[in-house]
């Protein structure tokens, strides 16, 4: 466990407000809004959509029985679909995606919502409300799975506890923890239904301990809840081992690690507040809080904007670049995806964005393994990224049992920035973990 | 300028995360480079062109040692870099007086071997430049200094201040002004006063092995060094603390003289201790990877030292050091790397039941 500051600089003016961006001419929602499941467009080239229609579903014949609960894509805006186009998506990938030119009446926009009594809902009601909304969770930006196919997931599970994590996990990306601060309303009523939802035992909420949040029980249900209080200034910190640690320590549970975290539903403050849009406003996931931010910007703030707006789009929001960006880099500077192209658009699991310019940018070819020991030095779960990473790519053999460790790595990422040859190490782990 | 921005079709090159890192390979070879400066800048200045012409030697004979690598590794952005460290430090452990003939083949043949048997650079547990330096010493010891230290002057209370006296280390000009000013404003602080000479020793001892020279620009760049965090200071604090204490203890014993009465300064100023201590004993690849490892490392590399370079004035005791203790430190990482095994397996278990 490091220090945070010791490699990334939080801003130093902290945003405490969202703006909600301009509306584009233009929207290219890509087809592919969660991991591994492409949905198919249900509508054509030249059709007339509403805001908040499906536009895209996911085709169960392609995909089998697993993908029974799939997030449908909604419409962001009315208007007419002007093409199905191929696009660069934000992790990286290229793929499918419905091209919509703005135009007609809003469904959403700018009208006063009327919220629903949740309460007086029943969980399948609720639930088919945020399975209708298209909710997916994004408590790992990087691998995004709707919430009703993890709800799904923990069915048959007894004492089965729902985590929310109120900050992000990684220092570069604030998303969540500004998010908290000024919507915390929503967010906690959002904790609740998915509470309700899940037919959770405990609602755990895993708080930065160094930020003041509101009452979490006042108004509530009967689940009880349990605020884990997490030191943000260390790095990991809010990785799905680290709460269940936390939260074990803090109950003195007698119980292993992992007989907490199969019963665990692991969600964020963005997903709770789309929980809220859906089950309370019937609003479906059409916009997107993002952390925009980087030193080519003329400003930085968290934007809400409708999925499918381009990173060229969200930066004129900003003002425009004050010097030319070397990198985009999407999710945070730990795990994130630097993309292409400033024409790639916004998903359902985009939460940050940063410009950064070429000076700011470090060389990052790589180069031999300097056998520092940096790396194992960091770990938090006592691997050997060094040995695995020659292992990988010059075949040294080496014991077993450091190959089959790597299924504790809780892919942080830290042994990659504290590596001064800027070996691929984090990637190479996920290579193995993937085999094993 | 914005215009012109947002009408760039695409970015030439994607790269993996992380996108922050603290410190680069680079980086830290630049510094250890940067870090010599101010030595070879000195050995211009007191016109040691002998040593300056071994330095070269060193350098081109290092360079095309590993020329086929850089060839076959076509874009090897660190080989510049890492063939001038490596040749500079080498030159530095050359004798001035040493054939540069012979300096070039056996340094050029010796690291051919540890590049391409071994494995090169950060690969090999054999530190490069300690093998063409003994492999030197091997095969012409002749150009190599005697030691300086007699048994007569290991009975002396005070061996260094014997050997300034006697004309063996030299005194410059400007000591009796520097000593003067020290002892007055800080010295005199403690109710200590310095003999002259010191002051000379400490900035060039005058030595025919740079390396052993220097001492005070040595200093500077080990603070450098440290505080940029290029090279850690665990290692170097025990080699020197160790070294320190034993000769402190054992030296006089040696020569059947009494306990505590060693000569520390002529110890650690004195055959290229200092020098060691932070361009040598932390060679890349060859120190163990934990902090426990490197602990017991920098008590070993202590030991050896007393043991190789005695009371100082060893013409190659540190060579000898470290190149004992790289084969030490294969053995200390096997016991690591079991010692970590130990711990995931325990953890495995703990995770699993």
């Amino acid at each position: 466990m490091k220090i945070s500051s010791d490699f990334s600089k939080k801003s130093k003016k902290l945003i405490s407000q969202t703006t909600t961006g301009f509306l584009p001419g233009v929207v290219t929602v890509p087809l592919l809004q969660e991991n591994e499941f492409e949905c198919t467009s249900t509508v054509r080239e030249g059709d007339i959509i509403t805001e908040g229609q499906i536009i895209a579903e996911v085709n169960h014949e392609k995909y089998g029985a697993r993908s029974f609960g799939v997030a449908k894509i909604h419409s962001p805006l009315p208007g007419k679909v002007i093409g199905i186009v191929n696009c660069p998506y934000p992790d990286g990938k290229h793929g499918k995606a419905v091209k919509i030119h703005l135009g007609g009446e809003f469904s959403h926009i700018g009208k006063k919502p009327s919220p629903f009594d949740w309460k007086s809902y029943s969980p399948s009601m609720l639930l088919r409300s945020i399975s209708e909304s298209g909710v997916i969770n994004t408590f790992n930006p990087l691998s995004p799975r709707s919430l009703e196919l993890d709800i799904a997931s923990l069915r048959d599970k007894d004492h089965k506890k729902l985590v929310v994590r109120l900050f992000d996990e990684d220092p570069s990306c604030m998303a969540d923890s500004t998010l908290c601060r000024c919507e915390f309303e929503k967010i906690r009523t959002g904790i609740f239904i998915a509470a309700k939802v899940s037919d959770c035992d405990e609602i755990i909420i895993a708080v930065d301990k160094r930020v003041k949040h509101g009452d979490f029980t006042e108004g509530t249900s009967l689940i009880p809840v349990t605020v884990v209080e997490i030191d943000t200034k260390n790095y990991p910190c809010g990785s799905t081992k680290q709460l269940v640690s936390a939260y074990k320590k803090q109950r003195k549970l007698t119980v292993t690690e992992k007989y907490v975290y199969e019963r665990c539903l692991f969600t964020d403050a963005v997903t709770m507040l789309n929980v809220y849009n859906a089950a309370v406003l019937n609003i479906p996931v059409e916009s997107v809080y993002v952390y925009v931010t980087g030193d080519c910007l003329q400003a930085s703030g968290l934007l809400k904007v409708c999925i499918g707006t381009s990173v060229k789009d969200i930066a004129k929001q900003c003002g425009g670049f004050v010097k030319k960006p070397g990198k985009i880099i999407v999710n945070g500077l730990i795990g994130g995806t630097s993309i292409s192209s400033l024409d790639t658009p916004v998903t359902k699991y985009v939460k940050s964005i940063v410009f950064t310019s070429k000076a700011s940018n470090y060389d990052q070819s790589s180069s031999c393994c300097l056998h520092c020991g940096n790396c194992r030095a960091v770990c938090n779960a006592g691997l050997c990224p060094d040995m695995i990473f020659e292992h990988m790519t010059k075949g040294i053999s080496i014991d077993p049992v450091f190959l089959e460790a790597t299924s504790m790595c809780g892919e942080c990422g830290i042994c990659s920035i504290y590596c001064p040859s800027k070996l691929p190490l984090t990637q190479m782990i996920k290579i193995l973990k993937g085999r094993q | 300028m914005a215009d012109k921005i947002f009408k760039t079709k695409a970015y030439k090159t994607v790269n993996l995360s992380p996108f922050i890192n603290n410190k680069s390979t680079l980086r830290t070879c630049l510094y250890i480079l940067g870090a010599l400066i101010p030595q070879l800048i000195m050995l211009f200045v007191t016109k040691s062109f002998s040593n300056i012409c071994l330095i070269a030697v060193s350098i081109l004979a290092v360079g095309l040692a590993q020329s086929y690598d850089i060839y076959r590794k076509k874009n090897y952005k660190l080989a510049p870099v890492i063939i001038l460290t490596q040749g500079i430090i080498t030159g530095f452990f050359l004798p001035a007086g040493f054939s540069p003939l012979t300096a070039f083949f056996v340094i050029f043949v010796f690291s051919a071997i540890v590049q391409y048997a071994f494995g090169g650079f950060s690969n090999s547990w054999l530190n490069p430049v300690v093998i063409c330096v003994a492999a030197c010493w091997f095969i012409c010891s002749v150009a190599f200094p005697e030691f300086l230290v007699t048994k007569d002057y290991i009975m002396s209370k005070n061996p260094s201040l014997a050997l300034i006296q006697t004309g063996v280390i030299p005194t410059y000009g400007f000591d009796e002004k520097y000593t003067t000013f020290l002892n007055e404003s800080i010295f005199s602080m403690f109710r200590v006063l310095i003999p002259h000479g010191y002051v000379s020793f400490f900035w060039d001892s005058g030595a025919i092995i740079p390396a052993f020279r220097f001492n005070f620009l040595t200093l500077i760049a080990s603070i450098f060094l440290i505080s940029t965090n290029v090279v850690d200071y665990v290692i170097p604090f025990l080699y020197l603390t160790v070294y320190s204490i034993l000769v402190k203890i054992f030296c006089p014993v040696l020569a059947g003289g009494m306990m505590m009465q060693g000569d520390v300064i002529l110890a650690v100023l004195s055959s290229g201790t200092l020098f060691t201590a932070f361009f040598l004993l932390q060679w890349f690849g060859t120190t163990p990877l934990s902090v426990s490892g490197k602990i017991v490392y920098g008590i070993a590399a202590g030991i050896l030292a007393f043991i190789f370079s005695g009371c100082g004035t060893s013409p190659v005791g540190s060579i000898m050091t470290v190149l004992f203790l790289n084969i030490f430190s294969t053995v200390l990482v096997y016991f690591e790397n079991k010692k970590r095994k130990a711990k995931l397996v325990n953890a495995m278990r703990n995770e699993n039941a």
